[in-house]
C-alpha cells in the first residue's frame, strides 16, 4: 500500500479504519522505537506511542497530505516527547558546548586541543553513547536519533522538530559534539 | 582560493552542512582533510558515533516485545471506535 498517493490521503482524511490499521500496524513499532531513545522509561515510551496515534486518528479528517504520514505521525511523536521530558524536567535550558567547542580551537581556527583517535569496540562505544545522550536537549538528542538511527533526510527531520537547516544544523552540531565531549570525559580515546 | 580553518571544517562536517555543500566547497572540506590529520581524527570520531548509534535502540526480538506490540495496537485501535 503507498500511503503517499492522493488516494491514501483521502482515506485517512474519511476516517477509514482499514487504511488507519495500516498505518498503526506499519509504524508502531518504530515509533515505539524512537519513543524509548527519546530516553523516557518503557511505561511512558508506550504512554506517548498511544496517544501519538490517539492524536493521529483524531486528527485524521484535517490530514492535507502535504507532508508524508511518518513525517506527520513523527512529528506528532516528537511533540509528546517533548512534552513529556518537560514535565519531567528533563529539558536543558542553557547550552554552555559551544564555549567548550570555542576553547578547543586557537583563535586563528586552528585547533589548540585536538581530538583524540577513538579506540573502543563499537559495542562497548554504544553503551557509553546511552550513557552520554542524556547530556543533550530533547530537540538535540532526536534529531541526532532520527538521523543517524532513523537515517531520516534534513527536508523530513526539519518538518518533524519544525526547524529550520541552519536550525537542525545547529542542533546536530552541538549534539554530536556533546556526545564526543562526554565520551573524551570518560576517557574514549 | 579561499581556504578553511579546522574551526570552520568541524563545524560543517558535525552539521551535515558539507553534505549539501556545492561542488566548490565539498572540494575545499576535502583539501583541507587530505591535509590536516587533526580534522580527520574529528571526522572519524563523528563515523564510529554514527556506526555505535545505528546498533543502539533496536527493537527487541522477542515474545514480550510481540506481545506489547499486539496490547499496543488493540488498545490504540479500540480506543478510536468510542
Amino acid at each position: 500500500m503507498n500511503f503517499d498517493d492522493s488516494q491514501f490521503g483521502k482515506r485517512i482524511r474519511s476516517g477509514d479504519r482499514a487504511a488507519i490499521a495500516a498505518v498503526v500496524e506499519t509504524y508502531l513499532s518504530h515509533i515505539l522505537n524512537a519513543a524509548r531513545a527519546s530516553g523516557l522509561d518503557s511505561h511512558r515510551a508506550e504512554d506517548v506511542t498511544q496517544s501519538t496515534f490517539a492524536t493521529f486518528i483524531e486528527k485524521a479528517p484535517s490530514f492535507e497530505g502535504r507532508s508524508r504520514v511518518r513525517t506527520w505521525l513523527f512529528g506528532i511523536l516528537y511533540r509528546k516527547i517533548a512534552e513529556a521530558r518537560r514535565a519531567l524536567g528533563r529539558e536543558r535550558l542553557s547550552d554552555d558546548i559551544d564555549h567548550v567547542m570555542e576553547r578547543r580551537f586557537h583563535p586563528d581556527g586552528t585547533w589548540s586541543n585536538p581530538p583524540q583517535s577513538m579506540t573502543v569496540y563499537s559495542r562497548e562505544l554504544g553503551k557509553l553513547i546511552e550513557a552520554c545522550v542524556d547530556t543533550l536537549s530533547t530537540a538535540q538528542r532526536m534529531a541526532f536519533v532520527f538521523r543517524e538511527k532513523e537515517e531520516m533526510a534534513t527536508e523530513e527531520i526539519c518538518k518533524i522538530l519544525d526547524v529550520s537547516r541552519t536550525n537542525l544544523g545547529v542542533l546536530l552540531y552541538r549534539g554530536r559534539n556533546r556526545l564526543r565531549e562526554c565520551l573524551e570525559a570518560k576517557g574514549v580515546n | 582560493m579561499m581556504t578553511l580553518n579546522c574551526r570552520e571544517v568541524t563545524r560543517r562536517l558535525a552539521s551535515d552542512e558539507y553534505l549539501a555543500a556545492r561542488w566548490r566547497d565539498r572540494l575545499l572540506i576535502g583539501l583541507h582533510l587530505l591535509l590536516c590529520d587533526k580534522c580527520r581524527r574529528y571526522k572519524l570520531q563523528l563515523k564510529a558515533l554514527s556506526n555505535a548509534t545505528k546498533k543502539l535502540w533496536p527493537i527487541p526480538e522477542d515474545p514480550e516485545e510481540e506481545e506489547t506490540l499486539r496490547r499496543l495496537r488493540r488498545e490504540i485501535l479500540n480506543n478510536s471506535d468510542e
